[in-house]
């Protein structure tokens, strides 16, 4: 019943859109942002976009996406005529309302509001993440990161995603957020639940739809749990900052459960992006292995390479905004209602801004031009965090495993969604002693 | 006390409008934020221009006195 209506409506949507632009093709073939060897480099059909039409319609999940540096820009800073409530849609699923009484968890939250309900909690929430409250998290992070790495260092290769990037990922959120690092599968599994919940997530067969529901909800529940823990034994962490937060009367700025959804925008926020951003980071820096060796050499340079490795390799390829107002926009006109897709990895490819826009340069003069963690009211809270990450990583690899290498041929793999390029497999090896 | 704003860090995310609007705006043109004024922060706002230069996500704010 739900495909049929579903067909009808793309129907109707294509016939109402029948003028409107299209994405090239290259080569004779069609853009596909699902398929994996697209997922993985959609610049070929992206590029061709930004020259011929910077602004067209996907027939197929009835939005437009918006290519060029500038419009990118311009939708981002403008939250009066482009809303974010629906950056993160929900999938309808069977149970859900039994489940969440006071609305789904993906509903509300930092990412998906808009100002000024967003700036209320963007303003508490900031607190607990400014660099100043992150970096004493490092040493915990740090020894984290080495037990990982003490976990496969003597086998001489490893799938560095799953066994390094996420769990450092799941693990860094969940020390900064104040839980034991132990906690740190139920961060990730949690994660991954909100995810496979999204309306982007293929469908489920119901006993998984189940899984996913009892899953979050005991999670939220003990996440409940420590909250009021911390509401009564404040410690120096992300959740005590939530949970003691006062407005100018006196009164807590935040209900328990609006603090649950920041933890869970925030968990969901940062682990496979900053997850994809280390397995890109080691990609890109060993299949050319002199920039490995550079970066050896002049290890104050991995600042620059992480600039870098965000504006090419962009793991959040892109993000939803409604249009609020009759706007027009690379040359089309497009309705209040219509959906549009920011795509900030094709804006951070755009020759218009960058030079030499599709090469990997860490010596780059134009990387201030990268808004790789956005821009305005929604730039990312999480970002010194998932920095500090990346550095610590980059730092104790180049120092514990100088001998690491890409296999012959090896490329990483991604999961299935056109809004990102989640890593979910990287193989590395290096000699060992044995 | 006196506040600056390094426009070449900020993001524009606001946070300094909307813990001290008395100080800081958004630039009409870029959407960064810039100080009121000539910077000199009036008696019994100290406190808020603090708190905006301690909240700032990418530390753009200066407060001294």
């Amino acid at each position: 019943m739900g495909n049929a209506t579903e067909t009808t409506a793309t129907k109707s949507q294509a016939k109402a859109h029948a003028d409107a632009p299209r994405c090239p093709f290259v080569d004779g073939v069609a853009f596909d942002p699902m398929e994996h060897s697209q997922i993985l480099d959609p610049h070929p059909w992206l590029k061709a976009a930004r020259e011929e039409s910077p602004v067209f319609y996907m027939d197929e999940y009835d939005e437009w996406w918006v290519t060029r540096y500038e419009d990118v820009l311009a939708i981002v800073k403008d939250t009066k005529r482009f809303s974010s409530k629906h950056v993160v849609v929900p999938k309808a699923m069977p149970g859900m309302e039994e489940a969440y009484p006071e609305g789904h968890p993906l509903a509300g939250g930092l990412i998906n509001t808009d100002p000024p309900e967003h700036n209320r909690l963007r303003k508490v929430a900031q607190k607990a993440f400014t660099p100043g409250v992150i970096a004493p998290h490092e040493p915990a992070i740090r020894a984290y990161a080495n037990s990982l790495i003490d976990g496969f260092i003597a086998d001489g290769k490893v799938n560095f995603t799953d066994r390094y990037t996420r769990l450092l990922a799941g693990g860094a959120i969940t020390i900064a957020t104040g839980a034991d690092s132990e906690k740190g599968d139920e961060f990730i599994r949690a994660n991954d639940y909100v995810l496979k919940s999204s309306v982007e997530a293929p469908p489920m067969p119901p006993e998984e739809q189940q899984e996913v529901i009892d899953g979050l909800r005991s999670f939220f529940e003990w996440l409940d749990g420590f909250i009021e823990e911390r509401r009564e034994n404040p410690k120096d962490d992300l959740c005590s900052i939530l949970v003691h937060a006062k407005a100018e009367d006196g009164s807590p700025t935040l209900s328990n459960w609006e603090i649950v959804r920041v933890l869970t925008n925030i968990l969901t926020a940062g682990i496979d992006t900053t997850s994809a951003l280390i397995s890109m980071t080691m990609f890109n820096l060993l299949r050319e292995r002199e920039r490995w060796e550079r970066l050896q050499r002049e290890p104050e340079l991995i600042p620059d390479v992480l600039d870098e490795v965000l504006r090419y390799a962009h793991p959040v390829r892109g993000l939803r905004r409604d249009v609020l107002e009759d706007v027009e926009l690379g040359g089309v006109q497009l309705k209040k209602g219509t959906t549009l897709t920011v795509n900030y990895a094709s804006a951070h490819r755009d020759q218009e801004v960058f030079g030499d826009a599709d090469s990997f340069d860490i010596d780059r003069k134009d990387i201030s031009k990268s808004f790789a963690f956005g821009k305005g009211t929604h730039f990312c809270i999480g970002k010194p965090l998932a920095l500090m990450e990346a550095r610590i990583s980059l730092e104790l690899l180049l120092e514990r495993i100088p001998d690491i290498r890409l296999p012959e041929g090896e490329f990483p793999k991604v999961v299935p969604t056109r809004l990102a390029a989640f890593v979910t497999d990287l193989n590395l090896e290096w000699p060992t002693a044995r | 006390m006196k506040i600056s704003v390094d426009r070449e860090l900020c993001e524009g995310s606001g946070m300094c409008v909307e813990i001290a609007p008395e100080l800081f705006e958004l630039g009409e043109d870029d959407g960064l934020a810039v100080v009121r004024g000539d910077g000199s922060v009036p008696a019994g706002l100290e406190g808020k221009a603090i708190e905006a230069a301690e909240t700032c996500p990418v530390q753009a704010i200066l407060a001294q006195h």
